[in-house]
């Protein structure tokens, strides 16, 4: 189990609680996947590749997607017009939970109690963006020292 | 005539611990509610609310003519949505309310219900307004203010939830798979599924298709999908 640790003094304190490979540049049809991670959304049996971008304002799930986590949603705000790299869209934002899932032997996963923006028409990949996901998540990416090797580890903060 | 508290006579002024009572201020119509009536604090916010925004509306600024001894120690010389607070203490202490007559009561709650729509209405669009240019914290703040002064009504909560911080949690074990032979596997057909949606596992493809809920469905009925991670190929 590889794990990030603080350093006080003597003592070392953990600073993740898990980590994962992760997937760069990976071709989604709407634009490259940069860093891409295995996440899963509110409790879909299944896992999904998302963008893990620090510049979008907020979390996007649309299309199918959006469509097979209706049970998991909260209740939706009023429509909303947002502009995003791919135009403006109208969309509601939701709250959502949002699992970062740990490789085996890699530490333990975290739920993200969320918000995301739904945007039926989105025709970009899921989107885990700053507010309301990755503002309160601790996480560091290790590109590592050949291809295939990156680490993203995660945790909750203090 | 203008919201008051406390304006009849000694015997009025006292009733039971937990009834509410409405009654004019001459102290001539009977009340609204009988004696034996002991509300909810939910009822009281709902009948109080709108006399109090009436109070609000009708004597701006103005300190209501509550006599501090039935306030029971709270501050007597307060309007507005303080106001408020002050009726549903009373209602726990057991001190009784005078306010407008029967005939006026009516048209004081629609009125007041029209205030508060409008109040929402214009509370929604300033955080919808404040969203859409990216001003998330100012509209948190926001929030927080119209949470500190009891106006959260169910269309304003929505959005306390969906615009309060996020909440990180660590689980208790590892649930992901192994992406490194899902990797790989994309690096060798990426060009042979191009605008389809693919399901892998362990390195395997469990199926693909152009329609995601199609794809999800078909695994399902397999018993598949359990473990089977999704990924769009473009």
């Amino acid at each position: 189990m590889a794990q990030l640790f603080f350093q006080t003094g003597r003592d070392f304190v953990a600073w993740s609680s898990g980590a994962a490979r992760y997937i760069t540049g990976h071709n989604s049809g709407s634009g490259k996947l940069v860093v891409a991670v295995n996440c899963r959304l509110g409790n879909l049996e299944a896992t999904d590749i998302a963008l893990c971008d620090t510049g979008a304002e907020w979390s996007v799930i649309g299309g199918d997607t959006a469509g097979l986590l209706e049970e998991y949603f909260g209740p939706p705000t009023g429509s909303l017009s947002m502009l995003t790299r791919h135009g403006t869209y109208e969309g509601k934002l939701r709250n959502l939970d949002v699992h970062l899932l740990a490789d085996p032997d890699m530490g333990t996963d975290v739920r993200v109690a969320s918000t995301v923006l739904v945007i039926q028409e989105w025709p970009g990949p899921t989107v885990l963006g700053y507010r309301g996901f990755l503002e309160r998540l601790r996480f560091a990416l290790d590109p590592g020292v050949a291809p295939d090797q990156e680490i993203i580890y995660f945790g909750t903060v203090g | 005539m203008n919201a008051e508290v406390g304006t009849s006579s000694p015997s009025q002024r006292r009733m039971p611990r937990g009834d509410f009572w409405a009654v004019n201020s001459a102290a001539t119509t009977p009340s609204l509610f009988p004696s034996t009536f002991t509300p909810s604090a939910e009822f009281a916010r709902r009948r109080v609310y709108p006399l109090a925004i009436y109070a609000e509306e009708r004597q701006p600024g103005v300190p209501t003519q509550a006599p501090a001894s039935y306030l029971e120690g709270m501050e007597a010389q307060r309007v507005g949505r303080d106001f408020l607070e002050a009726f549903i203490k009373m209602e726990s202490l057991g001190v009784f309310v005078a306010t407008a007559s029967l005939g006026e009561i009516e048209p004081l709650r629609a009125s007041a219900a029209t205030n508060i729509t409008e109040k929402t209405k214009k509370d929604l669009h300033e955080i919808k307004t404040l969203v859409e240019s990216g001003r998330v914290r100012e509209a948190r703040r926001y929030l927080l203010g119209l949470r500190m002064s009891m106006e959260v009504r169910p269309e304003i909560a929505v959005w306390s939830q969906v615009l309060a911080e996020p909440v990180v949690i660590s689980e208790h074990g590892a649930t992901g798979g192994d992406l490194g032979n899902n990797t790989a596997w994309l690096k060798q057909h990426t060009a042979e599924y191009q605008g389809c949606w693919v399901a892998l596992k362990q390195g395997v493809l469990l199926g693909s298709d152009k329609n995601r809920t199609e794809l999800h469905r078909r695994l399902k009925n397999a018993g598949k999908l359990s473990g089977a991670m999704f990924v769009r190929i473009g």
